[in-house]
């Protein structure tokens, strides 16, 4: 275990510099792909997904949750492949950060069964392994609370770095069975949110581990319709001193598991994912444990004039009286209530306008949401 | 008078009908959509599903060679008998599945092609292409290999 734990040291510290030649070439080439001829595929392949929203809130405290920083966003996607490797960067550059968010080395050992080294994102999570940071592929403009990323204010390890296997195969007539594992460094909590271990900025260190897993029924192998378990465990070092006296201890582990499903007919879409966490303190004086559950349901339906009406409906349990989730007081919300209205304005754009409300366990608000998002080439 | 006059009208029609009638099976039988590879491809089967699993971004391999989709873009109907008999999905839910495999998996979408003749150069030229064509258009190249009929008119 001791020797896990330098070995994680090593990586949190570890800033390649060729990590940060491949972030100024994503940064930078935006303008090329852009000139390029519409001609994708072959070894290489390139997705930018733009987008821009404004905010605004009433109610008691509305102006003291803001976890939605960036306004303007632009998602580079870069995959490469030769034979049997596979590699994979996705950039989020927005107006206050710039940060490699998954950068994969992969190798498919067999027909739909890939190995990937590097920083990914976690298989238990619902949302996020079908969104990613591809703003104009979710209908709705935010994300589930419990689906959030570190950086707005989320509760669960998002980014680990390490090893992911996932596979994908024949079960049935038609259906499938999609397995994902993943094991790595898990991040840690400091500053007030979890940090996970960075490529371009300098990481905190004192990262431990992490795994997660994700079984997924598919009534069509190739389709999109899935229903699943998932079950994660993140070793949490608290460095925040601050956070270390809330909780009176400096080492949370997270035990994670959850149930999802998604559906998608003609004209409606549904996606839902519930997760019950256990936390327990481990060095407290008197090691303690507590629980809470988090949930959504999203419900889309796609009209024939490009219109896609939705609501969302998020839910907790327990999640009031968590000493884990008071670090995030301001942004962690207890229930929500959200509908809006995406207008696919062409192939490639879209404009969504959202409006919700919101509990948190220092404020209630509303808000309205706007945001233009769009996918080139 | 009259009345001959709109006889011979009548039979002029009906010889005409009759006339058409092979041109119109002819045509009928040129639509013809073909699986193609290179001759040079060591494949010889494929089944439909793996098709579409190999235009909707999941890995098909075959002796031991990841095979990888070109699109034929070269014809309105022949993308649209494709979308219909193969993928069976409408075209924007075709181009979002494959936008969500490769945000997903780092997947490739396939390499299109406008020209009939780039797309039977590049299927020639790289034994892992794999494409569809109209069957006459790859009839008399030898570079090319048929896998099997997708679909006929």
């Amino acid at each position: 275990m001791r020797h896990m734990r330098d070995l994680l040291e090593i990586i949190a510290r570890a800033r390649p510099a060729a990590a940060l030649a491949l972030a100024a070439t994503l940064v930078a080439t935006p303008a090329v792909i852009l000139a390029q001829e519409h001609h994708h595929g072959g070894d290489s392949d390139w997705l930018l997904f733009p987008s821009a929203q404004g905010l605004a809130r009433t109610g008691s405290n509305a102006d003291e949750p803001q976890n939605d920083h960036e306004w303007a966003v632009v998602d580079v996607l870069f995959s490469h492949s030769l034979g049997r490797f596979r590699a994979l960067a996705e950039t989020e550059v927005a107006t206050d950060e710039v940060e490699i968010e998954r950068l994969q080395f992969g190798w498919e050992f067999s027909e739909n069964t890939l190995g990937w080294i590097g920083r990914f994102h976690q298989p238990s999570s619902a949302w996020n392994i079908e969104h990613h940071h591809g703003q104009y592929l979710q209908t709705a403009i935010t994300r589930p609370n419990i689906e959030r990323w570190e950086d707005e204010g989320g509760l669960i390890p998002q980014h680990v770095t390490g090893l992911l296997l996932e596979t994908r195969g024949a079960l049935g007539a038609n259906g499938g069975l999609a397995v994902a594992v993943g094991g790595g460094a898990a991040p840690v909590l400091h500053d007030g949110s979890l940090e996970p271990i960075y490529v371009l900025r300098t990481n905190t260190g004192g990262h431990r581990g992490s795994w997660s897993g994700r079984i997924a029924y598919l009534p069509d192998l190739v389709g999109d319709d899935s229903i699943g378990l998932v079950v994660a465990q993140h070793d949490v070092n608290v460095v925040d001193p601050n956070v270390a006296a809330l909780f009176g201890a400096n080492d949370v582990q997270l035990d994670v598991v959850g149930a999802f499903a998604k559906f998608a007919g003609q004209e409606w879409r549904l996606q839902s994912a519930y997760y019950y966490v256990d936390v327990h303190f481990v060095t407290a004086p008197t090691p303690r444990t507590e629980n809470f559950g988090a949930g959504y349901l999203q419900i889309e339906r796609s009209t024939a004039v490009r219109l896609t009406p939705f609501a969302r409906l998020e839910t907790s349990a327990n999640a009031g009286h968590s000493t884990y989730v008071s670090f995030q007081p301001r942004e962690f919300e207890l229930r929500r209530e959200l509908a809006g209205l995406r207008w696919d304005v062409s192939h490639n754009q879209a404009l969504t306008i959202e409006a919700g409300r919101a509990t948190t366990l220092i404020a209630r608000f509303n808000e309205v949401r706007l945001q233009w998002s769009a996918v080139w080439p | 008078m009259e009345r001959r006059l709109a006889v011979k009208r009548l039979l002029l029609l009906l010889t005409a009908a009759l006339l058409l009638v092979p041109a119109a099976r002819i045509r009928a039988a040129e639509q013809v959509m073909v699986l193609i590879v290179s001759a040079d491809c060591p494949v010889t089967h494929l089944d439909v599903i793996d098709v579409r699993k190999l235009y909707l971004g999941l890995s098909v391999i075959r002796d031991d060679l990841p095979l990888r989709a070109l699109e034929n873009r070269s014809d309105d109907r022949l993308h649209e008998a494709f979308l219909q008999n193969v993928i069976a999905m409408p075209a924007g839910a075709y181009e979002k599945r494959l936008l969500l495999m490769m945000l997903q998996q780092g997947a490739h979408r396939p390499r299109l092609f406008t020209r009939t003749a780039e797309l039977l150069a590049a299927v020639a030229a790289d034994p892992s292409a794999v494409s569809v064509a109209w069957a006459k258009d790859v009839a008399q190249d030898r570079r090319i290999k048929v896998l099997r009929v997708l679909w006929r008119d």
